[in-house]
């Protein structure tokens, strides 16, 4: 019987979220039938059926986090049987590992990230998910044991330990009182979920944000302190997104030795340039933004300082040819960082278009995982928030980051001596210390600056 | 069945195997005239004569490498430690030469060997003669230990000791000597690495060896009488080898388990205790192992901190009803 398995989107992805069933347990679904939305850590989307068939296991719940390639979901196709309620879990998860024929679903439309359905991942109530609740209660071994054994539902039994847990005795009661017989209630969808491998299946997933939290938290996770909870405060439960940029972030910050360089550029040729440019350009429906020349100037630069276009790996520094540009794109949810491919042989109007575009599918959620992983450099703009100056946080393996700012008038001094407006801009570079050394970083920056204040060198 | 005292069964021990076995002898430190620090080879001298028990000079290192020579030509002697905590001079001979020797010769030269004095504390001897070592020596291969609790093993496993062709430490609960038991007449030989149900029971199993088992069989007591909990009391007195299957069977049965220790927590026989029943009766768990230890201090001399300092009735019984969620902390 196929399995409908969590989706590998892009070389980084470890697990995604399910956020939402769109089918229930028991309907028909057709190939191409969106069966559950799921969130990675860059995107949402839905997931197709890859077959034809009845939806005959959800295997997991609304909100749990899941590994890449574990099976989330069986299709019954055309006369065979649908595990049966008892003890068919384990069966049908033996079917599956033995089921080489891989991804069964594929991705189909890519909506808006969103966030997750709370963290608390709720049982769906209307359909017989229930038994996979096994997974989000603490619950002793034997009484893990004793619920396989009697065909209980854990969500249904209250525990008595230590933070709620569900011990022996809880147990022992609801089995004298009945109550906790899984399947003893009736259901609109009819599918009752066995209790058996499943509930092994679930247990052990929702450990997994915590222990995500955990690490995110660093090597000091004691200092990071309870909620207060005093009047007047909110707990936001970080997303996917968050939780995966406070990682990758701690982690750039604690293990790749950061040095930075500032240099401040006259820009008043380049704005002079791009005025010139866009105006000759209008019919075309061209408009050049600063930050396609600063993007521009940056690639240029590179080409003579191949150790800032690199990748720090784990047999030595890769040095690249082509400037893979990765343009940081704020979104309500975080930001992501999608790349313009071999940026430094491309045109203003060429880049311009391009960074629209990808900027625009970003902030959509609908950028494909190749539009967004593989970048060389990153630039990171903040100049339309108005900030003077600013430095950013390397995104490994990358070598290097450049920070840009608002351009702001200053008096400035000309030939002559005789003070004159300027319109000056900051940017800031941010280097890896292992594969640069300050001296690569300052000449490379005053080589961005010269480029810029002498524009038309951008269009050799 | 007559009954014994704790030293007069280690006495019977030793003296029926001397009598059986013209190999074995005593050596120790004023084991002979004196009949021994706490008598337990008095008379012996007389009985069987200065060459088979020597009273040694005050160096434990050379009596016992003097013992292992004797071990390794083919006697076997019975090896007296006026207490434990001064086997820390004869460690090297111990561990270097008493537990290898047989694996360095390939088999070919075993030493036959018992080392034997009083273990751990609770008479008041202070921080310097309060060790417990089962588990430094329990760490070692090479070495047998094992720590008796009744007069009936203290004899018993003291004649299965003298025959063992290794090296075998002999852990007396030394504030036991005065207790009695009932012991059978003839060889009651007790098998090394089988534990003893000391008690039966379903709902939780305390698990020790040593003084602390006498110290569980009163909680077990408490436990019926106050809370109508039937607890199960393992003694394991066997340390290496060890018994895991009879821990694992009772808690199978239980689901719940303490182990109990008078040495210090830190890599102990307790937390050994704890770690095979998660390997191998994690399903059958329902709370995890609680581990009563004694307190992180070098034992003090004074009575009231000296009890303190050592597992007491009610940790004991407060681990059981942890384990038992009796006492439930959020």
């Amino acid at each position: 019987m196929p399995e409908v398995i969590m989706p590998k989107m892009g070389d980084a992805m470890e697990e995604g979220t399910l956020l939402k069933w769109l089918k229930s347990e028991g309907d028909e679904v057709a190939e191409g039938d969106p069966i559950a939305e799921i969130e990675t850590d860059k995107v949402t989307l839905e997931i197709e059926a890859e077959d034809s068939g009845t939806l005959a296991q959800l295997m997991v719940s609304e909100g749990q986090d899941v590994p890449v390639g574990e099976a989330i979901a069986f299709i019954a196709g055309e006369g065979e049987e649908v595990p049966e309620k008892g003890g068919g879990g384990q069966e049908a998860e033996a079917e599956a590992g033995g089921d080489d024929s891989g991804a069964q679903a594929q991705t189909a439309t890519e909506e808006q990230p969103s966030q997750p359905q709370g963290g608390g991942a709720q049982p769906q109530a209307a359909d017989g998910a229930q038994a996979d609740g096994n997974g989000h209660f603490r619950a002793s071994p034997i009484v893990r044991r004793l619920a396989r054994e009697n065909n209980l539902d854990l969500s249904r039994i209250n525990g008595s330990g230590p933070a709620g847990r569900i011990v022996e005795r809880d147990v022992r009661a609801a089995m004298e009182s009945g109550t906790a017989q899984a399947g003893a209630q009736a259901d609109g969808g009819g599918a009752q979920q066995s209790p058996d491998g499943q509930a092994q299946t679930a247990v052990e997933a929702p450990e997994q944000p915590q222990g995500q939290i955990v690490e995110m938290q660093g090597f000091q996770p004691a200092r990071i302190p309870e909620p207060t909870g005093v009047p007047g405060t909110t707990l936001v439960e970080p997303t996917r997104m968050m939780r995966v940029i406070g990682e990758r972030m701690t982690e750039a910050k604690q293990h790749v030795p950061h040095f930075y360089a500032t240099v401040e550029v006259r820009m008043d040729a380049a704005m002079a340039l791009r005025k010139q440019l866009n105006e000759q350009l209008e019919g075309e429906g061209v408009k050049l933004s600063v930050n396609d020349f600063v993007m521009k100037a940056c690639a240029v630069a590179l080409r003579n300082y191949p150790n800032l276009n690199a990748l720090y790996t784990t047999r030595g520094v890769e040095l690249h040819e082509k400037v893979d540009m990765a343009m940081a794109v704020a979104l309500d949810q975080g930001l992501i960082t999608p790349v313009i491919r071999d940026l430094a042989s491309k045109g203003l109007a060429t880049i311009s278009r391009e960074s629209k575009d990808l900027a625009a599918r970003a902030r959509d959620g609908k950028l494909k995982p190749e539009e967004y992983q593989g970048g060389t450099f990153t630039v990171s703009n903040m100049g339309m928030f108005g900030v003077e100056s600013f430095t950013a946080i390397i995104n490994p393996p990358q070598a290097a980051i450049v920070a840009v700012s608002s351009i702001e008038k200053r008096p400035a001094f000309d030939d002559a001596g005789l003070v004159v407006p300027a319109s000056m801009m900051k940017l800031t570079l941010s280097a890896d210390h292992r594969i640069a050394n300050g001296r690569d970083g300052a000449l490379y920056m005053s080589e961005v600056k010269r480029t810029l204040e002498n524009p038309v060198l951008l269009m050799v | 069945m007559p009954e014994m005292t704790y030293r007069e069964a280690l006495r019977a021990g030793m003296a029926e195997e001397m009598e059986r076995d013209e190999k074995v002898l005593l050596m120790g430190e004023d084991i002979g005239v004196y009949g021994g620090t706490h008598l337990i080879t008095d008379g012996f001298l007389d009985r069987f004569g200065k060459k088979r028990v020597i009273d040694t000079p005050i160096a434990e290192g050379g009596f016992t490498g003097a013992a292992i020579g004797m071990a390794m030509m083919g006697l076997k002697p019975v090896v007296e430690m006026m207490t434990w905590n001064f086997s820390f001079l004869a460690a090297d001979q111990i561990i270097q030469n008493a537990a290898k020797v047989r694996y360095f010769s390939g088999g070919q030269v075993e030493v036959p060997l018992v080392i034997r004095g009083p273990n751990g504390g609770g008479v008041q001897l202070s921080a310097q003669h309060t060790h417990s070592l089962e588990n430094m020596y329990g760490h070692f291969p090479g070495l047998k230990v094992v720590s008796p609790v009744t007069p009936n093993d203290a004899k018993g496993m003291m004649l299965t000791a003298i025959r063992d062709p290794n090296p075998v430490i002999f852990l007396e609960a030394g504030a036991l000597y005065g207790t009695k038991g009932e012991v059978p007449e003839g060889d009651n030989a007790v098998e090394f690495g089988k534990a003893r149900v000391a008690r039966e029971g379903t709902d939780v199993t305390l698990i020790s060896y040593g003084r602390q088992v006498n110290l569980c069989l009163r909680v077990a007591e408490k436990l019926e009488e106050e809370d109508d909990v039937s607890a199960e009391v393992i003694d394991l007195r066997s340390l290496r080898p060890f018994d895991s299957e009879t821990i694992v069977e009772s808690v199978k049965k239980t689901h719940r388990a303490v182990a109990v220790q008078e040495q210090w927590r830190w890599f102990g026989v307790a937390s050994e205790v704890a770690s095979i029943i998660q390997e191998q009766a994690f399903d059958y768990l329902d709370a995890p192992v609680v581990r009563v230890s004694g307190a992180e201090v070098p034992a003090p001399y004074a009575r009231n901190l000296e009890l303190a300092a050592f597992p007491s009735e009610d940790a004991v019984a407060k681990a059981a009803r942890q384990v038992l969620y009796q006492e439930v902390s959020a």
